[in-house]
């Protein structure tokens, strides 16, 4: 791990980053909203990863999106600095979004996208254009078939490209855990793309 | 960012992944979702949703005004409770030649008898 921490500038640029969210921290417990306005504005696209790898792209991802930040401000007292900003926000994301998965309102939305691919598909004058899109519904359709947890360790740690280690951080969960999720995950994924699996080159 | 080999081959009770298939997947997801971003304005709209969060919880100001009004009307209630009790007893007991103290706190007559007769069973 030691080898990945930045040197140089990297590193002073780093140090100021975190300082400067501890400041806005800070200012932010005594109740500075321009402070966590700024927060939000800096680790909105932290978060939008994580959310719409879970969700997908649209207003429930929005919709989750705010309320982890809401979450974040009402947790600020309890919160020591012990882990970053960006690494706290994404687990609260991550729970925001598991929470909204275990909600079933994903369902719904699986059907009006296997519609939107149908229709698609269906349309002679579209298909040329819409191949490309129609991999993407295939393979986030794929994504959302995994069960929860195991598309949080997909996002986590392909998506977002994030280590085991973090991954494992991030959901709170032993670094063996992501492992064999993963695995399972892969297995499934490459079951349910079948032959979009098998185009893509090494 | 990550080194993908730190995954290979560790699992215990699955098969062991596959270095190709990470990349693979990897690469498959990432060109399927190429940027997650949320629509302009996230940070006004979470901003908006902050000040109603704040809203719908009301104030310590609020809650504890609250509390002296539900314990004035309780003392209120008491205190009433109280008069009615003691002028009940008043009216009725009085009639027994009870002092009115004695009739408002509702206690029984002490005559001279009772207290000697109290005193030598004591001394006995």
């Amino acid at each position: 791990m030691d080898a990945a921490r930045p040197t140089g500038w990297a590193a002073r640029l780093t140090v100021i980053e975190t300082d400067d969210d501890a400041a806005l921290v800070a200012r932010a417990k005594r109740g500075d909203d321009d402070a966590f306005r700024r927060l939000v504005e800096r680790h909105q696209a932290a978060v939008a990863r994580t959310v719409c790898g879970m969700l997908g792209a649209g207003d429930d991802a929005d919709d989750v999106g705010q309320e982890a930040f809401v979450r974040f401000h009402q947790a600020l007292e309890s919160f020591r600095g012990e882990s970053s900003v960006r690494t706290y926000l994404v687990r609260i994301a991550m729970s925001c979004a598991l929470n909204a998965l275990r909600g079933q309102r994903r369902r719904e939305l699986r059907f009006v996208r296997d519609d939107v691919a149908l229709e698609s598909a269906a349309d002679p004058g579209t298909q040329q254009a819409g191949a490309e899109d129609g991999q993407a519904l295939r393979i986030r359709d794929a994504l959302d078939r995994l069960n929860a947890e195991h598309r949080a360790v997909v996002v986590l740690r392909l998506l977002e490209e994030r280590s085991t280690k973090e991954t494992a951080d991030i959901l709170q969960v032993p670094e063996g855990t992501v492992l064999s999720r993963l695995s399972r995950a892969i297995r499934q994924l490459r079951v349910t793309l079948g032959p979009v699996w098998a185009e893509v080159s090494e | 960012m990550s080194d993908i080999n730190e995954t290979t081959n560790q699992t215990t009770d699955d098969s062991p992944l596959d270095e190709r298939d990470l990349r693979r997947a990897g690469r498959l997801l990432r060109s399927a979702m190429p940027e997650a971003a949320f629509a302009d304005g996230f940070a006004d709209r979470t901003m908006a949703r902050l000040a109603a969060s704040r809203a719908a919880v009301p104030p310590t100001g609020l809650r504890v005004a609250a509390m002296q009004r539900s314990f004035r009307m309780l003392a209120a209630a008491a205190a009433i409770v109280i008069v009615a009790l003691g002028v009940n007893n008043t009216l009725i007991a009085r009639s027994d030649g009870t002092s009115l103290v004695e009739a408002a706190i509702g206690l029984q007559p002490v005559s001279a008898e009772s207290v000697l007769s109290y005193t030598s069973e004591t001394l006995q």
